[in-house]
């Protein structure tokens, strides 16, 4: 169970424990020129005021269509990016700003994996090799039987340490990438779109392995993707982002069952269902038009562009993200899947961003 | 775009600056580097030397020797310590020499590297491909003198086609282009082999881009495809070498093909001058190659902004 | 009624290091005029290698063909490269899977689609540049006459597909075949993508051949379903055949292991155990059978493609099993799937090139 990061959980059964990581109002700005004979410059606001919290043996969901920041504050989270604000902290202690000799011990704690994992495994070597380099930090010791095991862990055969990347199918791959990340006894994986190089068979095979290594090693995971089908197989909370801030926090079933931020609704609603009478009868809202520029996100709500139910007050003041009784978090002004009780329990939630309104939504007509 | 242009000429006056003193510290640390004890002559006694040393300067430190030094090559009063002739009107001289034969040479080389590279990109893996490549690599690794005098010895003595040295102004076109025929092939030679290497290689690429694919699935002409999809995109990494290449070549690159041909340019000047360790001519020549490499990088990579949109607009996500 | 495509016992060979891959083997389907037929497979089933072949693409010295894919009166796997640039862009429109490699960085969006007009139709420049930018509005691109002018890179994923489309309408195409379209989009555009596929198919009645590997898209458009695996077509029906009445084990698994928003959360997600067989060493029986939960000793045995009566039925699997049998195994816990003894299945199988 996840809380918002500088809360005092005002949520049921408090929580003494300090969670594995924490951010506190995370912004990360590339700086953007839009010619290279000189043009005028900005900052890409990959990822804007976001504050989240990962409770141990927790996975989160961060959702949300490319340049929506997840990737970033992703690698922010474990500090292959240094943020340009905020705080990032592992086990309380704060590493925001810890230089590489600093970071070193905690990096065995916080692992990544990346898409592609043709890309991110080193051609030349074996499989001996890549994942021998990352077992000798490890305290678990770097002999064959370790090697053997985590190759089994990861569904491998021991016969496959000897081979390079290239003689792996997509799937198997991605399982090296696994058992490398594992190799050093992490705390934390950052998932960054497992699956979604894979085939569709292929990629629930790759999903129930890291739901069993999970339960085996007790870790916890940060799954990054960019549609809401995969990750309700592995997320305990799932945070939706849109143009760098987080515009939906919920427990995973019920951001399925009920969506509160429109955009969650239009992300929902444009995942095909393999059934051609339920997919084609069931009513849909989709986001319309195209996503603005990071560059220079709209004023007020960032989704009123392709908003439906965009009204004036969405165009003006950036909505708040608000805690509904229960846990749910949303960011709108208009909140779908409420009821005037929600909204009478309602408060503005501690991960708020900074910059955004103090007015929690009202019932409608009232 | 002026901006960038304006960016690449101030860091060609610090280029030029570096290159000039480092060019200036190495004649002051070889041997034999002293200028008066030649220009006082061969039965000269210390006090003549002392005394050249004291009109020329010599005696005062090194910086303030090379300021003395630079202010006469930007004043153009800087002469040689070998010959006393003035520096500038000698490179005057000597530039439209090494320009026709870059400028003749580098038509060869860009027209027979794409030709060939292209031929031997469009088949590779084919004999057409094999057969290019070892021309190429013969092309690259024989001495470029070599090739030279082989057309001399061929073509002067005896076809007596072509003569074997000598330049012809353009006042001339015919003489001109008679005269120059021989060194243009010698020095084609060597470029024609690495363009056609690198086109060939750009050409394998730009074939397995989707786009190629894209333009044949629009049932464009085999020709339309290579022409305007295949060749113009491959032509990219060609262009911003060209200019380094050009510019080198202008700077005195050519020294070899000018000595064999007993051509007066830059190259033979810079030769006669490096051996009778005359710094004057020796720095002017660096200074004017060191400016032709910005130049010449500089417009090839406004060209290549021009070919290539994308670098244009960076930062587009 | 004669069919707009006829592919007919397609095969397609490439030799390479290792050997002789068959990428297509006797692969037959038809395509009807308005038709939007979905294939559906995974890597290396050979749907896009399919698809290429159509468009006489993947010719070369290396690849060998046999069987017929007649357009009309024109066979396109014996057709002349002359005959070929005709039909290419003309008659038959292709767009790719990524678009954003797809179009040439290095000329503006509104010429590569007047160059495709003008390799058909002997039509001036400006006439056809006008044609290029009332194509670009009509594919939902705003301030399309500004926008012809841009270059790729200044186009989002989602727009840059678009531009792709209206360059495939440009010479009004009977066919328009799409490899993987939305593959590379975010799902919000993908929706809208095939949104506007569905829009210009009802509006001009091409014929559609949709690529993908993603039964939800299928779901959504097809009107008639081939499923591919491992060069063969192992099953092969109308889309309530294919979702409501599966034949192939391959099939089951396929809509199992689709993660449904629509249904409860699985305890496990379904899959398919192992991987794809290689190419280049098929399996000698039935090729799905190594990763199949009910293969049997006939199994051993290649099956052919078959219906329960060819007379009536157009629903064709390649499959040993009884047809009653089938039905009564194709439900795991209550869904369509195929059992899986768990999570040893992965590392087995050959590692696949």
């Amino acid at each position: 169970m996840m809380v918002p990061a500088t809360s005092a959980a005002p949520q049921s059964g408090a929580h003494d424990k300090v969670p594995l990581l924490e951010l506190e109002h995370l912004q990360m700005l590339f700086p953007a020129r839009a010619a290279a004979f000189g043009g005028k410059r900005g900052h890409v606001h990959a990822v804007d005021d976001v504050s989240l919290a990962l409770a141990e043996g927790e996975t989160l969901g961060l959702v949300g269509e490319s340049g929506c920041g997840k990737t970033t504050l992703a690698r922010c989270a474990v500090r292959l990016l240094a943020p340009t604000a905020g705080k990032v902290r592992f086990r309380g202690a704060d590493i925001t700003s810890l230089g590489p000799r600093a970071m070193r011990p905690y990096r065995k704690h916080m692992q990544i994996v990346f898409q592609d994992p043709q890309g991110s495994l080193n051609p030349r070597k074996r499989v001996r090799q890549i994942i021998g380099a990352a077992l000798e930090l490890s305290a678990g010791g770097s002999g064959d039987d370790r090697l053997r095991m985590l190759l089994d862990q990861v569904g491998l055969n021991p016969e496959h340490a000897n081979r390079f990347p290239h003689e792996f199918s997509g799937g198997q791959r991605q399982r090296i990438g696994v058992a490398r990340a594992l190799a050093v006894d992490p705390q934390l994986i950052v998932l960054d779109e497992p699956v979604s190089a894979l085939d569709v068979s292929i990629q629930a095979q790759v999903v129930n392995l890291l739901d069993d290594l999970q339960d085996e090693f007790g870790l916890s995971y940060i799954f990054v993707a960019h549609d809401l089908s995969v990750v309700r197989h592995v997320s305990d909370r799932i945070a939706v982002m849109y143009l760098g801030k987080v515009v939906e926090l919920s427990p995973a079933e019920e951001l399925y069952r009920r969506p509160v931020h429109p955009y969650t609704l239009g992300l929902l609603g444009s995942i095909p269902i393999p059934d051609p009478v339920v997919s084609r009868s069931r009513p849909r809202q989709l986001p319309r038009g195209e996503l603005p520029s990071p560059i220079d996100p709209p004023a007020g709500c960032r989704f009123h562009t392709r908003c439906p139910g965009a009204t004036d007050i969405c165009r003006e003041v950036e909505p708040p993200l608000t805690l509904y009784p229960g846990g749910h978090e949303a960011a709108c002004h208009h909140p779908l899947n409420v009821s005037s009780s929600d909204i009478a329990g309602a408060v503005r939630s501690p991960a708020a961003s900074r910059s955004s309104g103090s007015v929690v939504p009202v019932p409608p007509g009232g | 775009m002026a901006r960038f242009v304006l960016r690449r000429l101030g860091s060609a006056v610090l280029v030029l600056f570096a290159v000039s003193i480092l060019t200036f510290l190495i004649f002051e640390v070889i041997p034999n580097g002293n200028p008066a004890l030649r220009l006082a002559g061969r039965t000269a006694t210390p006090a003549n030397i002392a005394a050249v040393e004291r009109i020329y300067g010599f005696n005062k430190p090194v910086y303030v020797q090379y300021v003395r030094t630079m202010e006469q090559i930007f004043t153009g009063k800087i002469v040689s310590y070998a010959t006393g002739v003035n520096v500038i009107s000698q490179l005057k001289q000597a530039l439209p020499v090494t320009a026709s034969l870059v400028l003749g040479a580098a038509v060869l080389w860009l027209f027979f590297g794409i030709v060939l590279g292209l031929l031997a990109g469009l088949h590779a893996g084919s004999t057409i491909d094999t057969g290019i490549s070892a021309l190429n690599f013969l092309g690259i690794s024989a001495p470029s003198f070599v090739i030279g005098y082989v057309l001399i010895y061929v073509f002067s003595f005896k076809l007596h086609v072509f003569p074997s040295s000598g330049y012809v102004g353009l006042a001339d076109p015919l003489g001109w282009a008679y005269h120059l025929a021989m060194p243009w092939v010698s020095l084609a030679i060597l470029y024609t082999g690495i363009y056609s290497q690198v086109l060939r290689a750009s050409v394998v690429d730009t074939l397995n881009e989707d786009f190629v694919r894209t333009a044949r699935a629009k049932g464009l002409s085999h020709r339309q495809v290579t022409l305007h999809h295949v060749l113009r995109t491959s032509l990219i990494p060609v262009v911003s070498l060209s200019g380094l290449d050009i510019a080198a070549v202008l700077g005195g690159s050519a020294i070899i093909i000018e000595v064999v041909f007993d051509l007066p340019g830059i190259g033979y000047y810079a030769s006669q001058s490096i051996g009778a360790l005359d710094v004057p001519p020796v720095l002017v020549i660096t200074l004017f190659g060191a400016f032709a490499v910005v130049i010449f990088s500089t417009i090839a990579d406004v060209v290549y902004g021009l070919l290539d949109p994308r670098i244009r607009v960076a930062g587009s996500r | 009624m004669t069919a707009l495509l006829a592919v007919e016992h397609l095969q397609v060979e490439f030799r390479t290091e290792e050997g002789v891959l068959r990428a297509v083997d006797d692969v037959s389907f038809e395509l009807q005029r308005g038709e939007l037929l979905g294939i559906v497979g995974e890597s290396g089933s050979g749907k896009s290698v399919t698809a290429m072949t159509i468009m006489g693409l993947t010719r070369g010295p290396n690849a060998s063909f046999s069987g017929r894919a007649v357009l009309g009166d024109l066979d396109l796997v014996t057709a002349s490269e002359r005959q070929l640039e005709r039909v290419r862009g003309g008659r038959v429109a292709m767009i790719f899977q990524d678009p954003m490699t797809a179009l040439n960085p290095v000329h503006r969006v509104g010429d590569q689609i007047v160059e495709q007009i003008r390799a058909h139709q002997s039509e001036n420049r400006r006439a056809a540049m006008d044609r290029a930018v009332d194509l670009l509005d009509r594919v939902g691109i705003p301030r399309a006459k500004e926008r012809a002018r841009s270059y790729p890179h200044e186009f989002s994923g989602g727009m840059r597909q678009r531009v792709m489309i209206a360059m495939a309408l440009s010479c009004s195409p009977e066919i328009l075949i799409a490899d993987e379209p939305t593959t590379a989009l975010d799902v919000t555009t993908q929706a809208q993508i095939l949104a506007e596929i569905g829009t210009l198919r009802k509006e001009l009645g091409v014929g559609v051949l949709l690529i993908t590997h993603d039964l939800g898209v299928i779901a959504d458009v097809a009107d008639r379903v081939v499923v591919m695996y491992a060069g063969q077509v192992v099953e092969q029906g109308s889309l309530s055949d294919i979702f409501y009445d599966p034949r192939h084990p391959y099939t089951w698994g396929l809509l199992g292991s689709v993660p449904r928003l629509d249904a409860d959360r699985p305890e496990r997600l379904p899959t398919i155990p192992g991987t794809p067989p290689s190419l280049l060493r098929r399996p000698t029986g039935c090729r799905f059978a190594p990763r199949c939960a009910w293969r049997f000793e006939a199994c051993s045995r290649p099956p052919a493609l078959k219906s329960d009566d060819p007379e009536t039925d157009e629903h064709t699997g390649r499959c040993w099993l009884d047809l009653d049998v089938a039905r009564e195994r194709r439900v795991v816990g209550g869904t369509l799937g195929l059992p899986v003894d768990d999570r040893t299945t992965a590392g087995g199988g050959a590692a696949n090139p």
